[in-house]
């Protein structure tokens, strides 16, 4: 550490703990390994600095080098982190059991989500008792333009807003951004007509969810729920039908019941 | 004595450090840290804990408490990976049965999860002289539809998930051979009739792999894997020595109610 470092302006060192932070997110909480290119393209910083922030990372323990390769996969320093950030979280800890009940009646993959950035971050993720392995998990990123989750984020936050935040979005996904457009505007309709959404293959191939938005606790603190899973041979339809009415209810009842809690998640 | 110098390190990013020590000084036990104890426990100068301390609340990864003197981690923190490391812990217990099963049998032993379209090895074991020729080592990634380690998850699975599975392993590599195919089949029917399945590994034709499912908690899917020299025996004889008692010894650690080893 070098007094050069002490004196750096505010800004600046802001600015550097964002760009570091950034090479960090840029794993999305997945295990996969990444080389310096590969953070490079994620992130659009320099090499040479991707290069400073994964060799920082590494004395930290944040990151390890894959064994045999040139690439970084996430070490254990993130996840001490993460259970200190979950522990003692009142919100989180009432809405656990009504989050696993819906995920066991419904056999699904259930999750508690808010908006990050332009991502949806989960806070809590359960499953039913057949998931065996397409799992997500707590702080796992879902790209809010194609997920069921990030539409219900987007449409509860305030129009001026979620027209930006639309738009941003779309032009982020070039070519895709039309589609993306069309998708978005489709499960704002529904929402404004239902409460929720449903979104088919956005994210992943074959995977699909039911996503609602949500206040919870006194605060208000805007969240969304959503239910879904894999299942290359879906019928659509009646999956709407057997899960929108459960997972509005349930955003019912997780409301009702934290509304004391006055805490954020 | 003269002095040694210090080894070489690589070039470090200061402040980013500094503000990586701050997130890690939070515990379970303390949500809430004043400057003071933020300082004190990344042994920093005041004014330049308080520095970062109010770039982390501007980029969201700080929060203030209600009096605004304390400070304690966002939700953003969670987007940083805290749920990539915590893969396949395996309790003290069952590492001791795993750690003895590796040197009685003198073999290589791994538990495995899926990632992606891969499996990747989260611990090993090895037993006296089996560690000359690593086979199966932590980290190790094999593609899952290449390996038996991918094939007993397979075979696990309830049928929607297996059948997205494959479709993916088509979508990645459209020209699978009839002869990987075969080998898919074979072991999925050895699943079903053993509990295990079996295989030369394909880097050197050399190590017969054993498999089977390993039920994780929360209704997680994992694989016990074992390696052995093919120079010991026959094929069928190394899975006849080896094969059930790995097969007893998942099914015993499995159903010991372990905590849930994917994703928190």
């Amino acid at each position: 550490m070098t007094a050069a470092a002490d004196r750096q302006a505010p800004e600046a060192c802001m600015l550097t703990v964002a760009r570091g932070l950034q090479v960090l997110r840029a794993f999305r909480g997945e295990r996969t390994p990444l080389s310096n290119a590969e953070l490079v393209r994620r992130t659009g910083l320099p090499k040479a600095s991707v290069s400073r922030f994964t060799s920082t990372l590494l004395q930290l323990g944040a990151l390890r080098r894959v064994a045999g390769g040139r690439a970084f996969e996430l070490g254990p320093a993130p996840a001490g982190i993460g259970v200190a950030c979950l522990a003692e979280r009142p919100l989180l800890e009432g809405a656990r059991p009504l989050l696993q009940a819906l995920a066991d009646r419904l056999d699904l993959s259930v999750a508690l989500g808010l908006r990050n950035q332009f991502d949806a971050l989960y806070l809590d993720y359960r499953t039913g008792p057949t998931v065996r392995t397409l799992r997500m998990g707590v702080g796992s990123l879902l790209p809010m333009g194609s997920t069921a989750i990030g539409h219900a984020l987007l449409w509860d936050r305030p129009p001026a807003e979620r027209a930006a935040l639309r738009d941003a979005l779309c032009a982020q996904a070039g070519e895709r951004g039309a589609a993306m457009a069309r998708s978005i505007d489709a499960s704002f309709a529904e929402l404004e007509a239902t409460g929720c959404c449903l979104v088919h293959g956005g994210f992943q191939h074959g995977a699909y969810a039911v996503a609602r938005p949500l206040r919870l606790g006194a605060r208000g603190s805007r969240v969304a729920l959503s239910g879904g899973k894999v299942d290359l041979h879906v019928d659509l339809a009646a999956e709407r039908r057997r899960i929108a009415p459960a997972l509005l209810a349930a955003g019912e009842a997780l409301e009702r019941a934290l509304a004391a809690v006055d805490e954020e998640p | 004595m003269p002095s040694t110098p210090p080894p070489a390190r690589a070039a470090t990013v200061a402040p980013f450090a500094r503000a990586m020590h701050l997130l890690m000084a939070f515990t379970p036990y303390q949500r809430w840290l004043d400057l003071p104890e933020l300082q004190a426990r990344a042994a920093l100068p005041r004014a330049t804990a308080m520095r970062i301390v109010q770039s982390l609340v501007a980029l969201g990864y700080l929060q203030r408490s209600d009096c605004g003197r304390r400070y304690g981690l966002a939700p953003a923190v969670l987007a940083l990976g805290c749920g990539a490391g915590a893969g396949t812990e395996v309790d003290a217990q069952a590492e001791a049965r795993l750690r003895a099963f590796a040197v009685q049998h003198r073999l290589q032993l791994a538990v495995a999860a899926r990632d992606r379209l891969d499996m990747e090895v989260r611990a090993a074991w090895c037993g006296p002289g089996a560690c000359t020729a690593v086979r199966l080592h932590t980290g190790l990634r094999v593609a899952l539809g290449r390996s038996p380690l991918g094939w007993a998850l397979i075979g696990g699975l309830p049928a929607a998930e297996r059948d997205y599975l494959l479709d993916q392993v088509d979508r990645r590599a459209p020209a699978r051979s009839g002869g990987q195919r075969r080998s898919l089949h074979q072991a999925l029917v050895q699943l079903e009739r053993d509990g295990f399945c079996s295989g030369l590994a394909e880097d050197d034709g050399q190590t017969v792999v054993l498999a089977a499912p390993l039920p994780a908690g929360g209704g997680a899917l994992q694989v016990l894997a074992c390696a052995a020299p093919a120079a010991r025996g026959t094929r069928s004889g190394i899975e006849r020595a080896l094969g059930p008692g790995l097969r007893a010894l998942a099914a015993s650690i499995g159903s010991a109610g372990r905590p849930p080893a994917a994703h928190a």
